[in-house]
């Protein structure tokens, strides 16, 4: 299998051998075991349609899916056709179950990327063996080593590293190929049990929908794709799901057929707004300001869910207006709690405390537009006004004329988009994160929210606003964290006693696993070590130096003053803090520098300071700058489950259909081989245990044997490690492993205890599609929130400082300083990520070099045609691209899609004009529910507002 | 010229088609993966208004006018658009830093989505959609009549339309005269090469790979007779399903149901009401039926709004998948000659005691929540 050989001519082949029949040459420079292939199979040739029937033929099939994070598109389920050791091609397995008779099934799930995944990993981007740098850092100077040379090296610098420097100078920084399987659970274990420092990279993404998180306490919350089926209107808002969510596709076009509007909100007339009913065009970055006058268009009509605005949210609770804080009990009586809160009950004009354990109002009618005076136990008397008299009044900010004006849609649009809202049963919202993606992005989903809250739009089949899709199956946490299985029962045990005990206190299951999931940011937790991967590149790789304070007119600070604030008072956990320097770098599973914003100055900044392992199966920007190129095993070529999200609510499996290319090896096998060498090595240099600076402790001398369970599950166990993720996710449906790897799938039953899901407060019934939220609009089990309620006031002092107590729009700030054109983005049809990015048959599908669109206009104005090249710049840096007339595109706006390589590009990088400024209250993690936790409650990236200039070159310049 | 029995036919929504390329992927990577056909995709998908694949296939000629052969161009590889030949080893171990990733045969200026999203119209009103192609399998194939080799055949069992490599020379007049552009030329092998129709699998009853691997749910298959399978019911019971081009008098036998589209805007922004998809575009590529065809699929939709019943949206809703393949629904695996043989026992690795007792405790924890016993 090792030999580069070169192609094959088959079909020459054939022409010279005639009479026999030759199999078709694999496209593949790895094909060696192909050479046999015409002996092998020689039935006599009866006519040209044999030569057809004979591509049509395989060896053997093997359930398979992707370990890519496409979101909102996983679990697809493929059949992965092997012929002569080598997968040549995959379909669909589509055997969805229908969920039931109303709505459509799930088949066949699956895309073009997925389609072509089989060529993808025999494509001239394979990584096949070990590989180390000889030259400069970035000059592409490899040398071809033994794994037995690359792992003594990594062990080393490994072990050196635990010793010198502390075990959080060790980085794991995991992407968006991440698994929640084998892959997980073998470089989480690797990290655990040396306490190395594993990257949260939601937020870093900026796929952590903080507006979400400011209002209900979680950023998680999604129906099935087949739920949209019962909803009678469906904004797609901040969204491309015709190229983000392809498998879900044919929802939405179906439910369109069942009689559901479908109503498009974007700047660009893009592939979703032609599936639409109405496309609204809107100007980049001003979406709250258009959420915020249908809210102000809702209110002023009386078109609003009083009911559901005093059960569920935090509207009737009262603010004191001396403050701007929540009247708490602690100021009405002495002694009372900071964490109890007041409405005016309507049927007795009396001052009420909102109930805390339960939503249910047991007889109370809070005052929605309450304004009175109360007497503090002090004997002050101050003034309050429930939230939503204080919403009233600065929704009056946001008259028809003056919407339109921001946002550039016209007066009747938006009567016409709120009518179209208001007379909606049944209304949902197509998500993903391009929103969250904006520097403002909180404050825009936060407005969004409220239009879902003030039509009391959740809860009920077909309805809900949606922010961050996930669902895993939930062994995984407890297999990362424990010793051994025996040791499970005790973790469970452990668990129990924290949610009996805090639940005894009177805390919500939903907050408990959150802090559970929380601790883990924190020394002594007993789970993987983690940090936030966004504040980590901040801190470490300086970022803040692209930002300039002046873009953003809140900011009464440099951002680095702010973040050095909250660092300071704790309100964000950094490890390694500050002071201290990462030296050893793992990219497993993710393209760290393709994926990094402002990554060219990170890099300058780090890396001569470590040594950089990249573990992947491609070359890519990232391996540009690795030491050490590991080459893992593509997703055929070994076995994993995945996660996914309740949109199709599947836990799906790959198994291994060939041996891996190459001297290619699974992450689990690598992890593992790493893991036995610093063991060896440890017990060479006579190394027991050691105890980093948090006090924890490490055994050098039995990390192989800790990490594997001691030898239960060794380097060759990849299947067995992910039959054991399987059998210990109690929310997934339970078949013997054999069959589960012959069916490929497996339904959810619920979302289990994964911290992440937890919010999500609904059931996974059979027969039934899911809505999120039942818990709270049918059991009245309260929010996770401060208040307790969906909450949009929020009275931080950051929040009170930048005048973000409610929801509102704020211009966006020059993110990169004063030029014309937003330069935006999308995630793209023909990758995930970068994935795909430079794979010969996607690129011979588009365009075969990156490109910017462009309205007619615009470009018109600059001289542009299509094709030419293009110099786009601000005052952080500049790129080459060649220019996309598209008269769809919005006039002063240009979309370059995600995730070009880096050398894709000419001259610099689409990355090199994106400086992320850093929104100070995302630091706010001193907050009752916006702390730290996986995913959110930690500062974001964003660049889908940054702004520009381009300006055409002459055609051949370099 | 053999007369056909049956007639299969496929019909695309074009309500449900997003563009995706699942089908032309499906296609190349099962079909045209050989040394020769590296620029073919037998099947295609365009945006529309669009110069298509090849470029400007519809001012190419050929097909018949009133029974005559029309004379017709034959695509340059320019027109195809080719595969583009990459620099990755350099880029990858050139050993030099910031290497470019180039096509070695020079700057791309085509390919066979080159124009994909962008359409016509100007913003806010522009408009386009997605045309995926595949060889019509016409019922007068204009490649067939060409061919002074005879080397074309309609099958007689179901008309799918084989070019015989056994007896084609390569002379490619049926290129020529194919008015749809929908052959290529194998230089490897020296013969015209097109779309089978998935033959070998329509004989195992597996549908096509296009139309079974389409995300979109958005391709028919089945016999034009069979009054009680979709196709039929809309060709002909609801005419919403209408040929390409009918004016090439070639008689397609693929059948496109077409796009309904957002409202116009005015001058003012407002929302007009009016489609954004000029009709008299939609007709001059789906003749003229399309008008009624859109009046019947909005007339329709008002029903499914208020809550009646529709045969017609049910139908192309089509809640089983399986309904779009009528009887060419078998699954390919057990289409598969060489079985797996390895299934192995079902092996618990772990003690189911440990793992449920430990869930039902979490599960009791969950279940506190419920404020009713907290």
């Amino acid at each position: 299998m090792t030999a580069e050989i070169k192609r094959r001519g088959f079909l020459k082949m054939l022409g010279m051998a005639s009479g026999t029949l030759a199999a078709p040459s694999f496209t593949t420079q790895a094909a060696s075991s192909l050479t046999s292939l015409a002996d092998k199979r020689a039935p006599a040739y009866q006519s040209y349609k044999d030569l057809w029937r004979e591509q049509w033929r395989w060896d053997k099939v093997v359930r398979g899916t992707h370990l890519i994070n496409c979101w909102y598109q996983a679990a697809c389920s493929w059949d992965v056709y092997v012929r002569d050791g080598l997968v040549y091609r995959e379909e669909q397995a589509a055997e969805y179950p229908q969920t039931n008779a109303d709505v459509p099934d799930f088949n066949p799930r699956g895309c073009q990327k997925g389609c072509s995944f089989s060529q993808r990993i025999y494509d001239p981007t394979r990584i096949r063996y070990p590989l180390k740098r000889v030259g400069e850092r970035g000059s592409n100077q490899w040398q071809r080593v033994s794994w037995d040379e690359a792992l003594d090296d990594i062990a080393e610098k490994y072990l050196d590293t635990l010793l010198e420097d502390g075990s959080d100078c060790v980085i794991w920084d995991q992407g968006p190929g991440v698994d929640m399987g084998t892959t997980s659970a073998g470089f989480m274990r690797l990290a655990n049990f040396t306490r190395a420092i594993i990257l949260d990279m939601v937020s870093e993404t900026g796929d952590s929908h903080r507006g979400a998180a400011e209002t209900i306490g979680t950023c998680g919350g999604e129906r099935s794709a087949d739920d949209f089926f019962y909803s009678d209107l469906i904004l797609i808002w901040g969204s491309n799901p015709v190229y983000t969510q392809i498998p879900n596709a044919h929802f939405f076009t179906e439910a369109r057929y069942n009689g559901t509007k479908i109503i498009t909100i974007a700047p660009d007339y893009n592939a979703s707004a032609t599936k639409s009913d109405l496309w609204v065009p809107i100007k980049p970055t001003t979406d709250g300001a258009l959420a915020m006058g249908i809210c102000q268009q809702l209110v002023q009509s009386g078109r609003i869910d009083k009911n559901f605005l005093r059960e569920q949210t935090d509207m009737p609770l009262l603010v004191r207006t001396d403050s701007g804080d929540f009247l708490k009990e602690s100021d009405v009586i002495a002694g009372g709690r900071d964490h109890r809160f007041y409405f005016m009950d309507d049927k007795t004009d009396k001052l009420t405390l909102a109930p805390f354990e339960t939503l249910k109002l047991d007889g109370f009618i809070p005052r929605l537009d309450a304004d009175t005076e109360v007497v503090l136990h002090t004997g002050e008397k101050v003034r309050v006004q429930s939230v939503f008299q204080q919403l009233k009044r600065s929704l009056r900010e946001y008259s028809l004329d003056k919407v339109s004006k921001i946002t550039g849609v016209s007066e009747g649009m938006i009567r016409r988009l709120t009518d179209e809202i208001a007379n909606s049963k049944a209304l949902s919202n197509v998500t993903s994160s391009t929103l969250t993606k904006m520097y403002h992005g909180n404050l825009i989903e936060r407005a969004q929210m409220l239009v879902w809250a003030l039509r009391g739009q959740y809860g009920h089949k077909g309805s809900g606003f949606s922010a961050f899709p996930f669902i895993l199956g939930d062994g995984l946490e407890p297999f990362t964290a424990t010793p051994d299985l025996a040791s499970l029962k005790e973790l469970h045990h452990k668990m129990h006693s924290i949610f009996v005990e805090r639940m005894k206190q009177g805390d919500l299951a939903e907050q408990i696993s959150y802090d559970i999931g929380a601790s883990a940011f924190y020394p002594n937790s007993g789970l993987p070590f983690h940090t936030s991967g966004a504040l980590f590149w901040m801190v470490h790789g300086g970022m803040t130096d692209l930002s300039k304070k002046d873009w953003d007119p809140y900011l009464q600070k440099d951002a680095d003053q702010y973040l050095t604030e909250a660092l300071d008072k704790g309100w964000q956990p950094l490890y390694p803090p500050k002071e201290k320097t990462p030296r050893l770098l793992f990219s497993i599973s993710t393209n760290t520098v393709r994926r990094l914003r402002g990554s060219k100055h990170i890099v300058k900044k780090m890396w001569p300071h470590l040594m950089h392992v990249v573990m992947d199966f491609r070359m890519n920007s990232t391996t540009r700058y690795a030491d050490y190129v590991l080459p893992s095993a593509a997703w055929y070529e070994r076995t994993s489950s995945r996660w996914s999200t309740q949109l199709t609510p599947f836990y799906t499996l790959t198994t291994k259909a060939t041996e891996p290319l190459g001297e290619s090896k699974p992450d689990w096998e690598i992890c593992a081989l790493i893991a036995e060498r610093i063991q060896q090595k440890a017990r060479q240099r006579g190394l027991t245990r050691i105890t980093n600076d948090y006090g924890e402790d490490i055994h050098l001398d039995k990390v192989y044997d800790l990490f594997s369970m001691g030898g239960m599950f060794g380097p060759k166990d990849d299947e067995k490690v992910a039959q054991a993720l399987y059998e210990l996710s109690s929310n997934v449906e339970q078949m013997p492993w054999e069959e589960l790897k012959q069916k490929g799938f497996a339904r959810y039953t619920g979302y289990g205890n994964a911290a992440f899901t937890a919010g999500n407060m609904t059931d996974i019934e059979p027969g039934e599609t899911i809505t999120q939220f039942t818990h709270h609009t049918r059991d009245k089990v309260p929010w996770a929130t401060q208040t307790r309620r969906m909450q949009f006031y929020l009275d931080h002092p950051i929040y009170k400082e930048m005048q973000e107590q409610l929801p509102c729009h704020k211009d966006a700030p020059n993110v990169g300083g004063k030029f014309p054109l937003v330069m935006s983005s999308g995630h793209a049809r023909e990758s995930i990520h970068s994935t795909w990015r430079d794979n010969p048959l996607m690129l011979q599908l588009t365009r075969g070099q990156p490109f910017l669109c462009i309205g007619t206009e615009d470009a018109k104005l600059r001289g542009i045609e299509d094709g030419d090249w293009l110099r786009v710049y601000n005052d952080v840096g500049g790129y080459e691209v060649r220019a996309k007339l598209a008269p769809s595109t919005r006039p002063g706006q240009v979309i370059i899609y995600h995730a070009w390589e880096d050398h894709q590009f000419r001259k610099g990088s689409m990355r090199d004009v994106t400086p992320s400024p850093l929104n100070p209250v995302e630091l706010a993690g001193d907050h009752p529910h916006l702390k730290i936790a996986f995913g959110w409650g930690q500062i974001g990236f964003f660049d889908r507002d940054t702004l520009v200039e381009v300006e055409r070159l002459p055609t051949k310049a370099q | 010229m053999s007369v056909n029995q049956r007639q299969v036919a496929m019909v695309m929504d074009l309500n449900k088609c997003i563009g995706c390329q699942t089908c032309t992927v499906a296609c190349k990577t099962l079909w045209t993966r050989n040394e020769g056909q590296e620029h073919m995709l037998f099947n295609t998908v365009n945006t529309a208004p669009g110069a298509g694949t090849p470029r400007n296939f519809e001012q190419m000629g050929g097909g018949f006018r009133n029974g005559k052969a029309q004379s017709g161009q034959l695509p340059t590889m320019a027109d195809w658009g080719e595969k583009f030949e990459l620099n990755f080893d350099e880029v990858f171990y050139g050993g030099e830093s910031d290497m470019p990733l180039n096509a070695k045969t020079g700057e791309p200026d085509w390919s066979a989505n080159w124009d994909e999203d962008v359409g016509a119209g100007e913003y806010p009103n522009s408009y386009y959609f997605y045309l995926p192609r595949i060889c019509n399998h016409c019922t007068h194939p204009a490649c067939m009549a060409a061919c002074p080799r005879k080397a074309i055949e309609k099958r007689e069992e179901d008309g799918v339309v084989l070019i015989n490599e056994d007896r084609c020379r390569g002379y490619q007049f049926c290129a020529e005269a194919c008015p749809y552009k929908k052959i290529y030329f194998n230089e490897q092998k020296g013969v015209s090469q097109k779309c089978i129709f998935c033959f070998p699998r329509l004989d195992e009853g597996v549908a096509n790979a296009c139309a079974r691997q389409c995300p979109g749910r958005v391709r028919f298959v089945g016999y034009l007779d069979d009054e009680e399978g979709p196709i039929h019911k809309l060709v002909y019971k609801y005419k919403v399903a209408l040929p390409l081009h009918p004016e090439y008098e070639t008689g397609p036998n693929v059948f496109y149901v077409p796009p309904l589209s957002p409202e116009m805007i005015d001058d003012q922004g407002n929302p007009t009401g009016q489609d954004r998809i000029p009709l008299s575009y939609l007709e001059s590529l789906f003749g003229d039926g399309v008008k009624e065809a859109l009046d019947l699929l909005k007339s329709e939709r008002a029903i499914t709004q208020t809550g009646g019943e529709s045969e017609l949206m049910d139908l192309l809703i089509s809640r089983k998948w399986q309904d779009l393949f009528g009887p060419f629904s078998k699954h390919p695996r057990d289409a598969e000659r060489l079985r797996i043989t390895d299934a192995a026992d079902p092996i618990k690795m772990f003690d189911p005691q440990l793992a449920t007792t430990a869930v039902e405790e979490e599960t009791q924890i969950v279940r506190l929540i419920d404020p009713a016993n907290s």
